[in-house]
C-alpha cells in the first residue's frame, strides 16, 4: 500500500491518495498517516480509488479518523470509485456517515455545500 | 442463518498459513482463483475475498500466541456454490457476532450464511456463497450466532 498526501493550506484541506490493498497488514501506515494529517487541517478527503480493496480493519481507521475530525470542527470525504470498495461502506450503513463521491471534485463541492 | 453450513463436506483445496497478516494476500488471491474456476461473478468473487479476509483476520488477531500458531483455510466447490473454512490452530474466544462488530456486519453481509465453532484445540468460522444471491437478499441479512 502506497499513501501519498496533497494538502492546501488555503483551503484548510488535505487529499490523502491511498493506492493498494488496505488489510490488517498495511492499517497502521493508513492509521500513522491519517492521524498526522488529521490535526493540521480542518477537512480531510481520503482518496480510495487505488484501493483494490478494503476490509473492516480499514474501515475501523476511516471511522475513527472520522470521529477526530468532527471533534475538530471539519469535515471528511471519502472517494469511491470502485463498487466492491462502496458495498464494504454500504453493509456497515458508513455511507451515510461520510461524505462520499465517485470523484475528487465532487467530493470537495459536497463538503464545501456542507459547511454553507 | 441455518445449518447449511454445518452439514459434512470434503475440501478440495486446503490452504494453511502463518498467523500473520502477512499472508492476507495469499489467502485473498487463492480465494479468488478457486471462485473464478467455477465461473463465479466478479462482485461474488469480490465478497468472498473479503470473506476470508475478515475471518482469517478475526482469528489472527485473537490467538494469543500468532507467533506460533497457524490458521487453515479449505475451500470446498460445487458447480454453483462455495464453501469456506476458515480454522485457528489455537482456541480463540471471539467478540460474539450479536456485538455487531464490523467484521462480522461485513461477514454476515457478504455470505450467504455464516457459522461460528469453538473446537478443544481450535476456533473455526465457516460460511458459504452461492454464485448468485437470492432476490431480496443482498445488503444485511440474518444473523449470525456462536456454537460451540
Amino acid at each position: 500500500m502506497s499513501i501519498t498526501v496533497e494538502s492546501d493550506a488555503s483551503e484548510g484541506l488535505a487529499i490523502v491518495r491511498v493506492v493498494g490493498d488496505v488489510d490488517l497488514w498495511s492499517v497502521d501506515d493508513l492509521r500513522k498517516e491519517l492521524g498526522q494529517v488529521q490535526p493540521t487541517v480542518s477537512n480531510l478527503i481520503v482518496d480510495l480509488t487505488g484501493v483494490s480493496f478494503i476490509d473492516s480493519t480499514g474501515i475501523g481507521v476511516l471511522v475513527s479518523c472520522l470521529q477526530d475530525v468532527r471533534k475538530a470542527g471539519g469535515r471528511m470525504g471519502l472517494v469511491i470509485a470502485q463498487p466492491h470498495i462502496h458495498r464494504v461502506l454500504q453493509v456497515t450503513n458508513l455511507d451515510q456517515v461520510f461524505i462520499v463521491g465517485n470523484e475528487r471534485a465532487t467530493v470537495v463541492k459536497l463538503i464545501a455545500e456542507a459547511g454553507e | 442463518m441455518n445449518s447449511g453450513t454445518g452439514e459434512p463436506w470434503a475440501p478440495q483445496v486446503t490452504l494453511t498459513i502463518p498467523a500473520s497478516a502477512r499472508y492476507l494476500v495469499t489467502a485473498r488471491l487463492v480465494t479468488a482463483d478457486i471462485a473464478s474456476g467455477i465461473g463465479m461473478p466478479i462482485d461474488v468473487i469480490e465478497d468472498l475475498r473479503v470473506a476470508v479476509d475478515e475471518a482469517l483476520t478475526m482469528l489472527i488477531t485473537g490467538l494469543e500466541d500468532a507467533a506460533q500458531s497457524t490458521v487453515t483455510c479449505q475451500f470446498g466447490t460445487t458447480s454453483e456454490m462455495i464453501r469456506v473454512r476458515v480454522e485457528s490452530s489455537a482456541p480463540v474466544a471471539l467478540t460474539p457476532p450479536s456485538d455487531g462488530g464490523y467484521a462480522w456486519i461485513v461477514l454476515d453481509a457478504v455470505s450467504d450464511e455464516f457459522d461460528v465453532m469453538q473446537l478443544p484445540n481450535a476456533t473455526r468460522i465457516s460460511f458459504e456463497r452461492a454464485s448468485v444471491a437470492p432476490v431480496g437478499q443482498v445488503g444485511h441479512r440474518g444473523t449470525g450466532h456462536t456454537r460451540s
